[in-house]
């Protein structure tokens, strides 16, 4: 019987609340999908230059999680956090003030959620102080 | 009763499987943010000049063994097959480096075993690392945004980014990060591939751990069919506050912009810009700008 129940928790219980919850997470579905993401970071100099940054130089300052998922971003990647990405754009552009001497600063987040549908965009602008 | 779990379980991995993403924060507390303690056992080694990963992390120094490598030939041919142990710095014999570890990885002290890896051509070994040449980029351009960004490569167990191109004479250059892939934080092993490898590609270790959940992703417009790009009209902004990091309010003004008719629905880009102090009913409080679309 306790395994029954153990089995209702972890099977059943469990990732019906974390849907309820919007997220889904603990019904492990974000290794079930294909949604791929790519960032483009533009930095504007105070002279209007526009410079194209490494995503990965926004690593100081988010958390090591997330950080890791900075490496190599600049290109599609089919990793589980296309949407983490879209939650903290402005505050990650915002990160990219510090990366230079900069007016602006431009974080554009492309994310595909699967392998058919188009493009999402998301692009977070912010001027640097 | 275990039947009908496992017949539930299997629909509810189907919907999983078929469902779209969108709107999914990935991670949750099933994946630890910091679950990567001890990945790596600390930071030697890290510039390519110390010594390996794991070394600090698998001390073990009040061992059994006692010292004088009294290891056998067994216990060194497994050392020199280890790819995470203690052992002196590696060094570089040509254009190889050797990697070297203890055969009595308990005491970490005592004989050396030894295996040599080659940095290949597009590197050179240089104090125990490869570092790639910087050869690799070579395009010519107009403007430094003709250059792009070239994929990152491997500079041994390091991963080297390029960013922030320049065109000087119609030639590209790039400024080089080299990216420690072996921390603690990255959980990472080394580099393959041009991306750190991880733990989480293993199926033992810790794992690299997902980032944090945040529920608040900026608003979708509301769904409208289509038959060309003119049929979508621009949603009204609307007003995004995320979590920026020590937990400042970034309040955002959300726009949608650059319809377009995909599959008979409408798609627009969003434009998140930064509001001075705080937004709402789609309008920067802190300049009273209204929110409309660039």
């Amino acid at each position: 019987m306790g395994h029954v129940v153990a089995g209702l928790v972890a099977c059943l219980l469990l990732p019906a609340y974390s849907y309820a919850r919007g997220e889904g997470g603990l019904a492990w579905r974000m290794f079930s999908t294909s949604d791929s993401f790519r960032l483009r970071l533009l930095a504007t100099d105070r002279t209007g230059h526009v410079h194209l940054l490494n995503p990965v130089e926004l690593s100081s300052g988010v958390e090591p999680a997330l950080r890791a998922y900075l490496q190599g971003a600049e290109r599609f990647r089919s990793w589980p956090v296309g949407s983490a990405f879209q939650a903290r754009l402005p505050a990650l552009a915002r990160l990219g003030c510090a990366t230079g001497r900069y007016a602006s600063v431009e974080l554009t987040l492309e994310r595909s959620p699967n392998l058919d549908a188009p493009l999402q965009v998301t692009r977070a602008r912010v001027s640097c102080p | 009763m275990v039947a009908l779990t496992g017949a539930l379980l299997f629909a509810l991995r189907i919907g999983g499987c078929q469902a779209n993403s969108e709107g999914v924060v990935p991670n949750t507390a099933g994946f630890p943010n910091a679950g990567t303690a001890g990945a790596s056992g600390g930071g030697g080694g890290m510039a390519g000049t110390g010594g390996k990963p794991g070394t600090s992390g698998m001390a073990g120094t009040g061992g059994v063994a006692g010292t004088g490598g009294v290891a056998s030939a067994a216990d060194c041919e497994r050392a020199a097959a280890l790819v995470v142990g203690c052992g002196p710095a590696d060094t570089c014999a040509g254009n190889s480096i050797v990697h070297a570890y203890y055969c009595d990885q308990t005491s970490c002290t005592g004989s050396v075993a030894t295996r040599q890896s080659i940095c290949g051509d597009n590197a050179t070994c240089v104090k125990g690392s490869c570092y790639a040449r910087t050869v690799t980029p070579t395009k010519t351009c107009e403007i430094p945004l003709d250059c792009g960004l070239p994929p990152s490569v491997c500079a041994g167990r390091e991963l080297l980014s390029f960013s922030d191109p320049s065109c000087d004479e119609g030639q590209c250059h790039w400024k080089q990060l080299l990216n420690i892939c072996s921390t603690k934080d990255f959980g990472a092993v080394g580099c393959g591939s041009g991306e750190c490898a991880t733990h989480s590609m293993q199926t033992s270790g810790p794992q690299i751990g997902m980032p944090s959940a945040d529920p608040m992703q900026p608003p979708t417009p509301p769904a409208a069919a289509c038959a060309k790009a003119s049929d979508c009209s621009l949603p009204p902004p609307s007003c995004f506050r995320s979590q920026a990091p020590g937990n400042l309010a970034n309040d955002a003004l959300v726009s949608y912009v650059n319809p377009a008719c995909t599959a008979g629905a409408c798609v627009w880009q969003i434009d998140l810009t930064q509001c001075g102090t705080s937004c709402a009913a789609g309008v920067c409080a802190a300049d009273g700008a209204a929110g409309t679309a660039p």
